[in-house]
C-alpha cells in the first residue's frame, strides 16, 4: 500500500522526443548536452522525487528551462511521466494560464458550463456556482453577451473566477497573484489565500522569490531537470537568491 | 481538511487494450456535455460574424446544390429525372462525410492551446467535431424538405428510415475523424492530403451519378469496380438514395456488411488514439 500523500513523485521523468518536434534546433542550441541521452531525447525533467504531505505548500523555483512548467503540468496531469510515476489525490486545481478553453462564440454562463466541463467538474455543481463566479468577476451586464465582444480584462477576470470556483484538495499555481487592475489585484490575491488555506498540497512555481516565501512552507530549486534543493523555503530560497546575486 | 485519502487524479495505471478502450469510451460518455458544448460552438463560430447568422446553415447546403445542378444538370445535360432530388440526396451525406472528416483531421490540432492548459480526455475533440458536422447535416435535411415539395410524388414512407443509414454512416465517420485527428498531430500533411483525398473520393462516389451509370463505366476497367465496391461510402449514398429518392428498399445486406466492418475499425481507431494522446501535449 502507498501512503495517500497528495502528491507523490517517484524517479519521474519527462521527456520530450526531439525527432517529434519542430524545435529540434533550437532545443539543441537551448541545451547542453546532460539533457540529452544517445536516443536524442530531451528529457525535461528526470529522477524527480518528491512527496508533498496534507498541509505543506512547495515553491518551485529555478531559472528559465529548469523544468518548473513541465513540473506543473505533470502534476495537473496535462502531461503523462514517460518515466517513474507521478500522483496526485483528490481534486486539483490548476491557475496556469486564465481563460483557458474560453470560447468566442458563447456567451460568459455557456463558457463556464463548457470550462467546468474541460476541467471535470459535475454540471449540476458548476451551474450552482454560476451567480457567484459572474458576481467575482464583475461583468455586468455582458454575461449574456459572447465572449468576443470582451475586453482582455474581463477575459481575464472571467477566467479568473472559473478556475478559482472550486476549493481544490491540490492547488497548481503558475505566477497569476496579478490580475487585471488594482482593486481585483487585491480581490484575487484574497481568493487565492482562501484556497490555500482549504487546500491539502499547494505548488506554486513562480520567479517571485519574496511571495514565494509568503506563500510556501517549503521549497525546491530546479536546475537542468532535477531537483538540486529541496528543504523549508526560506532556507533554500535564501540560498538560491545568494547565488543568483552572486552569479551576476 | 479531509482526513479520508483522496482518490487518485493523476497518475492511473495504464490499462491493456481492452481496459484503453473502455475507458476512453466511458470517458466519452461522462464528457457528453464536454462535446455537445463543443460541437455547438464550433456550429456557431462558423457564422459568427455574417449577417445571415444561423440561416448559412441552410443556405450553404442549398447553394452547393444549386452549382451542382447548374453544372451537371443544366450544362453536362445529364438530368436523371427530378434531378435535384438525385443530386441532393447524395450530395447532402457526402458533405456531412467532407466536413467530419476534414474538421475532425483539425480538431486536435486546433486545441493545442487548451491541451497545454487543462487535463480532458482529448478523445473529445473529434467526437466534437464529427457531432458538429452531424448538426449541420440535420440542418440539410430543410432544403432537401424543400425539394419534395417539387416533387411530391417521390416521398414516400421509406424516407423515413433515413436515421438507420445515418447511424451507418456515423459509424465510419467517427473512427477516420479520430484517427486522422491524432495522425495529423505529428504529420500536418495529413490535412493536405485529407483535402485532395475527399475530392477524389467524391467522384469515385456514386455523388453527381448514378451507381448504375459508375458501374457500366468501371465494369470496362475491372481496377475501377474494385474501388467502386470497396468504398463504403458508395454503398451509403446508394441506400441514401434508395430512401429519398426512388422510395425503395435498400441493399440491407450491403448496409449490414458496412456497419459490421466499422466495428473493429472503431474499436482500433480509439485504441491507436488513447496510445497516441500522452504525445500531443509535447509535440504540439
Amino acid at each position: 500500500m502507498r501512503s495517500a500523500s497528495p502528491i507523490l513523485l517517484e524517479q519521474m521523468g519527462v521527456r520530450y522526443e526531439l525527432r517529434l518536434t519542430k524545435k529540434r534546433s533550437l532545443r539543441r542550441s537551448l541545451v547542453s548536452s546532460p539533457r540529452t541521452d544517445e536516443q536524442g531525447n530531451f528529457w525535461a525533467l528526470r529522477e524527480i522525487n518528491l512527496r508533498v504531505e496534507p498541509g505543506e505548500s512547495v515553491a518551485v523555483i529555478g531559472p528559465n528551462g529548469a523544468g518548473k512548467s513541465t513540473l506543473l503540468k505533470t502534476l495537473a496531469g496535462i502531461i503523462i511521466p514517460d518515466e517513474g510515476f507521478a500522483e496526485v489525490r483528490g481534486t486539483i486545481a490548476t491557475l496556469l494560464q486564465l481563460s483557458a478553453g474560453f470560447e468566442d462564440e458563447l456567451n460568459a454562463v455557456e463558457n463556464i458550463l463548457l470550462v467546468g466541463e474541460l476541467l471535470g467538474i459535475p454540471a449540476p455543481r458548476m451551474r450552482k456556482r454560476i451567480p457567484t463566479i459572474l458576481d467575482f468577476a464583475d461583468i455586468g451586464s455582458f454575461a449574456d453577451a459572447e465572449l468576443r465582444t470582451y475586453s482582455s480584462g474581463m477575459r481575464a477576470r472571467l477566467g479568473f473566477s472559473v478556475a478559482t470556483s472550486v476549493n481544490p484538495d491540490v492547488l497548481l499555481l503558475d505566477e497569476v497573484l496579478s490580475t487585471g487592475d488594482e482593486p481585483f489585484k487585491n480581490k484575487s490575491s484574497a481568493r487565492i489565500k482562501e484556497m490555500a488555506r482549504q487546500a491539502q498540497a499547494i505548488v506554486y512555481v513562480t520567479h517571485d522569490l519574496e511571495s514565494a516565501q509568503e506563500l510556501c512552507t517549503r521549497a525546491i530549486e530546479l536546475r537542468e531537470g532535477r531537483i538540486v534543493a529541496d528543504g523549508p523555503a526560506d532556507s533554500v530560497i535564501r540560498a538560491y537568491a545568494r547565488r543568483m546575486r552572486n552569479a551576476k | 481538511m479531509a482526513s479520508h485519502p483522496a482518490s487518485l487524479t493523476v497518475g492511473r495505471p495504464r490499462r491493456g487494450p481492452i481496459g484503453t478502450v473502455r475507458d476512453s469510451i466511458l470517458s466519452l460518455v461522462r464528457r457528453r456535455r464536454l462535446i455537445w458544448y463543443l460541437a455547438e460552438s464550433s456550429l456557431r463560430k462558423r457564422d459568427g460574424n455574417s449577417l445571415l447568422g444561423s440561416l448559412w446553415l441552410v443556405l450553404d447546403p442549398t447553394l452547393q446544390l444549386a452549382i451542382y445542378y447548374l453544372v451537371i444538370g443544366v450544362i453536362l445535360q445529364r438530368p436523371e429525372p427530378a434531378f435535384p432530388l438525385f443530386l441532393f440526396a447524395a450530395i447532402l451525406p457526402w458533405r456531412w462525410f467532407t466536413m467530419a472528416v476534414s474538421s475532425g483531421t483539425e480538431s486536435v490540432r486546433r486545441r493545442s492551446t487548451v491541451m497545454q492548459q487543462i487535463a480532458f480526455p482529448h478523445l473529445v475533440l473529434p467526437v466534437a467535431a464529427v457531432t458538429a458536422s452531424l448538426g449541420s447535416f440535420v440542418f440539410g435535411l430543410i432544403p432537401l424538405a424543400g425539394i419534395y415539395l417539387l416533387y411530391p410524388d417521390r416521398l414516400s414512407a421509406w424516407a423515413l428510415l433515413t436515421p438507420i443509414v445515418m447511424i451507418v454512416q456515423l459509424a465510419w465517420i467517427a473512427p477516420i475523424a479520430i484517427l486522422l485527428s491524432a495522425l495529423n498531430v505529428f504529420y500536418r500533411d495529413i490535412g493536405n492530403l485529407v483535402k485532395h483525398a475527399l475530392r477524389l473520393g467524391f467522384y469515385l462516389s456514386p455523388a453527381l451519378f448514378s451507381y448504375e451509370r459508375m458501374q457500366r463505366v468501371a465494369s470496362e476497367h475491372p481496377p475501377a469496380e474494385v474501388i467502386l465496391n470497396a468504398n463504403p461510402m458508395a454503398w451509403i449514398l446508394n441506400a441514401y438514395r434508395d430512401l429519398l429518392y426512388f422510395g425503395r428498399a435498400p441493399d440491407w445486406v450491403a448496409l449490414a456488411l458496412v456497419t459490421l466492418a466499422s466495428i473493429p475499425f472503431t474499436l482500433l481507431s480509439i485504441y491507436l488514439f488513447r496510445r497516441m494522446s500522452p504525445s500531443f501535449v509535447k509535440v504540439l
